[in-house]
């Protein structure tokens, strides 16, 4: 080991990162060499001044604290009360069914699933929150696999110019569907499917906050598109992956 | 159903709650701003708390909240409602709070890391002050482990390079050196 290997190594030292092994030769190399352990002193001093000055640091987050807990709170409130709204709508929209009507609406998607896959992409794609996903070509189809859906399927998709990433298994109102999410130009789009059992999601779009829906049901697979794309886009990827799916 | 969900904030309140100092000092640094800084944390938290049915038990709690901040804080940064301000402004405008935190080493070394470009900072802080590994700064930044460690290194010669007088006679003072991990 020479001085060079030191300084690219002493972040991994200052972390306990550096395998036994290595940091044997790391500490040999300090041991022989004045200039490098003076200047690991250096910056062992320096770290350690930094963390007595940010510890020092006052830091009351009561008020913080006391905010978030009202804010969960009023979230609890909407979480049972928004569900009623759409029982309520429900029961005025079957009533409005029975009278007369100028045209059909366009029937949306189950605001379960709406409301499942909102949260779910907000977690992965906005939130990052650390989960299992699978990138390696060969473990994506063998999710697909499990769940009844063609690899085909998938790579349909991709030739509509949208790059697969990585895959994982989620549930759905109730339901596992495979999360997978696709880029374009730096955005990136959470495709759910599912293969078709019983009802399936209708050809519909939506939006939900900042966040845009699109759902279609193509032969035997169903999916939901999510995106923080403009409307058009969202709808425009979700028209080609119908168009592109065997 | 109301149960699980009291549960859940009783979990939350005690798992990621008691992180709020940390996330609060570290957003200091951030943002250069008390009060955006306050609002960063609330808005982590609310953040943590819509994904924590997500969470599973035995993954790093700090670093689960420390990358929805940094996600928060460029998010919002790309959107125009936070910028980043220069540390080092902060710092000449409350002068007399660096000196009564302590001496001029204090002052010098709060001025020297405000001084740092905003990634090295971001890195010293959180492998320095906050105690993460290259491996999590390179998940949680989303950047390679190489960036980490050569911004890590660049970060700590600036440093040094700033204090220099300071370090050398304090370094005399610091214990002696020793092998990391070994008890």
């Amino acid at each position: 080991m020479n001085c060079g290997d030191f300084e690219e190594l002493a972040p991994l030292w200052h972390s306990g990162e550096l395998e036994s092994e290595r940091r044997s030769d790391f500490d040999a190399h300090v041991l022989g060499c004045a200039a490098c352990a003076a200047e690991l002193r250096e910056q062992e001093a320096i770290d350690e001044q930094l963390r007595a000055i940010v510890a020092a640091e006052p830091a009351d987050t009561r008020s913080i604290e006391a905010q978030v807990r009202r804010r969960i709170a009023r979230e609890k409130v909407q979480r049972w009360a928004i569900p009623g709204l759409v029982a309520a709508a429900a029961l005025i929209a079957m009533v409005l069914w029975r009278a007369p009507h100028p045209a059909p609406t366009p029937t949306p998607i189950n605001p379960a699933l709406v409301a499942d896959a909102v949260r779910d992409h907000t977690a992965e794609l906005i939130n990052h929150v650390p989960r299992r996903w699978r990138a390696d070509a060969s473990e994506i189809t063998t999710i697909e696999k499990s769940q009844g859906i063609e690899d085909a399927d998938v790579k349909a998709l991709e030739a509509t110019g949208y790059k697969l990433q990585r895959a994982r298994i989620c549930r759905l109102g109730g339901a596992p569907w495979i999360h997978l999410v696709y880029a374009r130009d730096g955005r990136e789009f959470s495709v759910y499917m599912r293969v078709k059992e019983g009802q399936s999601v209708p050809e519909s779009a939506t939006s939900s906050g900042d966040l845009q829906l699109a759902s279609f049901t193509h032969g035997r697979v169903q999916a939901v598109i999510v995106t923080d794309a403009p409307k058009g886009e969202c709808a425009k990827f979700a028209k080609e992956a119908e168009h592109a799916l065997l | 159903m109301i149960r699980n969900l009291t549960t859940r904030e009783h979990e939350f309140g005690e798992i990621a709650l008691p992180q709020a100092p940390g996330l609060l000092r570290f957003a200091r640094r951030l943002t250069a701003d008390p009060a955006a800084a306050e609002d960063l944390v609330q808005e982590t938290l609310m953040r943590a708390w819509r994904s924590f049915d997500q969470f599973h038990g035995g993954t790093n709690v700090r670093a689960w909240l420390f990358r929805i901040l940094l996600n928060t804080f460029y998010g919002q940064g790309r959107k125009g409602r936070l910028t980043l301000v220069p540390l080092d402004e902060t710092e000449k405008a409350e002068p007399g709070k660096a000196a009564a935190a302590g001496s001029e080493a204090v002052f010098d070394l709060a001025g020297a890391l405000a001084k740092l470009p905003a990634e090295q900072r971001t890195v010293l802080m959180l492998g320095a002050v906050e105690g993460f590994t290259c491996r999590e700064m390179s998940e949680m930044l989303r950047i390679p482990m190489g960036t980490v460690m050569s911004r890590l290194s660049r970060a700590r010669q600036a440093m040094r390079s700033h204090l220099e007088p300071a370090a050398k006679a304090g370094a005399g003072t610091q214990r002696a050196y020793s092998h990391k991990g070994s008890s």
